[in-house]
């Protein structure tokens, strides 16, 4: 798997101030990749910086294996984004920006150019979109024209910065399955996003910035390992304690009704079930307890909202 | 990105307004001096409207002398202030770079597209001069300034100069417009930038104290083409202007393309 985008310490001064402070960012091909961070994290500074629009302080960035910057603008031929909200021409139709958009660039044969905006069109949902102008447009509407102008030559990467600002919760849905969609043909998706939930149902990986830094960049699912702690369900909870005694590990954290919280303390939690069982302690639930990626994110970022 | 930018232009309702205005107001002026038959007094008065009166052929190039001074300026800023501001400010500027267009090729293309609409407002204004003075006094052959008459070919060579001398003098507003346009992500700053220059220049060529600095204001030698219509036609003041059009193009565009090349686009 290669590497669609590689970062060493990228960073951005405006005067005295850090906004992007030394960041490795390393993003593989077929990744569907989340950016998070609370507002003023420099995240949006650090995307501009991968797609040429900003020029790095220090450090740099290279994009499908080509260094990019406001010089070299050529390595973003395959590249795909939104970025801060869409941008139109107002007076135009979504059709006419689109195909103007089209045009404006390198690749593909005029003749598709047609094809290609029905296809952009039909992949967002709009495919029967009327002639008016966008001026008329919802914010919603705005927002997958400005994904479908993103998908418009069926780039390698995708970077979408808040894709799903102002959809309604159908809407989130169905983008979310769009990227997974996308990435399972081969686009490497980066999704920067405020909606925690949503990263944590789809992406493969993550990094995390605050302040400026990225403090955590890892798979999903080792950001979100489990926490050594069980959620044990039992009819029987008075007896458990005197038994997780015995065990010599386990504590019991905190109980409510049925219900209790115990820190297994290294041990397997099938040896837990298996201990309680020959006590002949009725066990109905047992669920190791995982982070949320908000647990984590608030942890990181010390409480900072996103 | 070419040929993208001239059909954003053609196709904006805008152009085809401000050109409209800009040719309509010679076309009015026509017909009042000619229900009225009151010309401007010599020396007074855009140039050239009181040959009008007795030559319809005059009129094109009349009509140039009275949208020159201020209305022509004007939508010139407009248009190129808008160029580069105009697309940051609908947001659309950073998907053009994304796209990617190349910050050389997208300056080159608005660069073309203004001049462009430059030429269309000119030779506008100039056609529809031609068809009010023909309309309203008849065209004749020309007697010139100085009284002595001319050819009709001669005639057709010196608007079809003066056409060009004034598109010239308005590509170096647009130059300093575009340049304005690079700066700011509001259209209307860079408008207001560009007409704040063009002020700057006409008010200090009103000064006498400034006399030193008159022969390389910009708006200094806008009215020259007048002398054309001279037997013989004067050249030197005509081709200073050119000379400091040339000067100011090179310059801002060059200010316009090292600022617009590595500067950070946040809008």
């Amino acid at each position: 798997m290669s590497t669609v985008v590689r970062t060493e310490g990228l960073t951005k001064r405006y005067g005295s101030s850090t906004v992007v402070d030394a960041v490795d960012l390393e993003v593989s091909e077929g990744d569907l990749f989340g950016f998070l961070g609370p507002n003023g994290a420099g995240k949006t500074t650090t995307i501009r910086m991968l797609l040429g629009l900003v020029r790095p302080s220090a450090g740099r960035a290279e994009v499908l294996g080509r260094p990019v910057g406001p010089t070299l603008a050529t390595a973003l031929a395959d590249v795909g984004a939104l970025v801060e909200g869409p941008g139109f021409y107002p007076y135009l139709s979504g059709r006419r920006n689109l195909t103007l958009f089209d045009a404006a660039g390198p690749g593909g044969r005029p003749g598709d150019r047609r094809a290609r905006v029905e296809d952009a069109l039909a992949l967002v949902g709009m495919a029967d979109v009327d002639r008016r102008p966008v001026k008329h447009y919802s914010l919603g509407m705005r927002q997958r024209l400005g994904l479908a102008a993103a998908l418009l030559r069926r780039p390698r990467l995708l970077v979408l910065d808040e894709p799903t600002n102002g959809l309604d919760p159908n809407g989130i849905r169905e983008l979310r399955e769009l990227f997974v969609e996308l990435t399972r043909s081969g686009t490497t998706v980066v999704l920067s996003s405020h909606q925690l939930a949503e990263v944590e149902l789809i992406c493969t990986r993550a990094a995390v910035m605050v302040g400026g830094r990225v403090v955590a960049q890892d798979s999903v699912e080792r950001l979100l390992a489990p926490t050594g702690v069980v959620v044990l369900t039992s009819p029987d909870l008075d007896a458990v304690a005197p038994c997780l005694v015995q065990l010599g590990g386990p504590r019991l954290l905190d109980r409510s009704g049925d219900r209790a919280r115990i820190a297994l303390g290294g041990l397997p939690s099938e040896a837990l079930v298996a201990a309680l069982v020959a006590d002949g302690l009725a066990v109905r639930e047992l669920v190791v307890e995982r982070r949320t990626l908000e647990d984590v994110f608030v942890g990181l970022t010390g409480g900072e909202t996103a | 990105m070419i040929r993208v930018e001239l059909r954003k232009l053609l196709t904006r309702p805008r152009t085809w307004i401000t050109i409209a205005l800009l040719a309509g107001l010679p076309a009015l002026v026509g017909v009042f001096v000619r229900t009225t038959g009151v010309g401007p007094r010599p020396g007074r008065g855009p140039a050239l409207l009181s040959e009008v009166l007795s030559n319809g052929s005059m009129f094109p190039a009349a009509a140039l002398a009275i949208v020159l001074p201020l209305f022509l300026p004007i939508a010139v800023s407009v248009v190129a202030g808008d160029t580069v501001a105009g697309e940051a400010a609908f947001g659309t500027l950073r998907y053009l770079l994304i796209r990617p267009v190349p910050r050389a090729r997208l300056l080159v293309a608005k660069l073309i597209a203004t001049l462009s609409f430059v030429l269309l407002a000119v030779v506008a204004v100039a056609l529809v001069g031609l068809v009010t003075g023909w309309l309203l006094f008849g065209l004749r052959p020309l007697t010139t300034v100085s009284g002595v008459s001319v050819a009709s070919e001669q005639l057709v060579l010196r608007v079809g100069f003066t056409v060009l001398y004034v598109a010239v003098s308005m590509f170096g507003v647009a130059a300093i417009g575009l340049f304005a346009s690079t700066r700011t992500d509001a259209p209307l700053a860079a408008t207001l930038a560009t007409l704040a220059a063009f002020v700057a220049s006409q008010v200090l060529d009103l000064i006498d104290a400034a006399a030193a600095l008159h022969p390389y204001l910009p708006t200094h030698y806008w009215l020259a083409f007048v002398d054309l219509f001279r037997e013989p036609p004067y050249w030197s003041n005509v081709l200073r202007g050119l000379g400091i059009q040339a000067a100011y193009i090179s310059v801002f565009l060059g200010f316009a393309w090292a600022g617009f090349s590595t500067r950070d686009v946040t809008a």
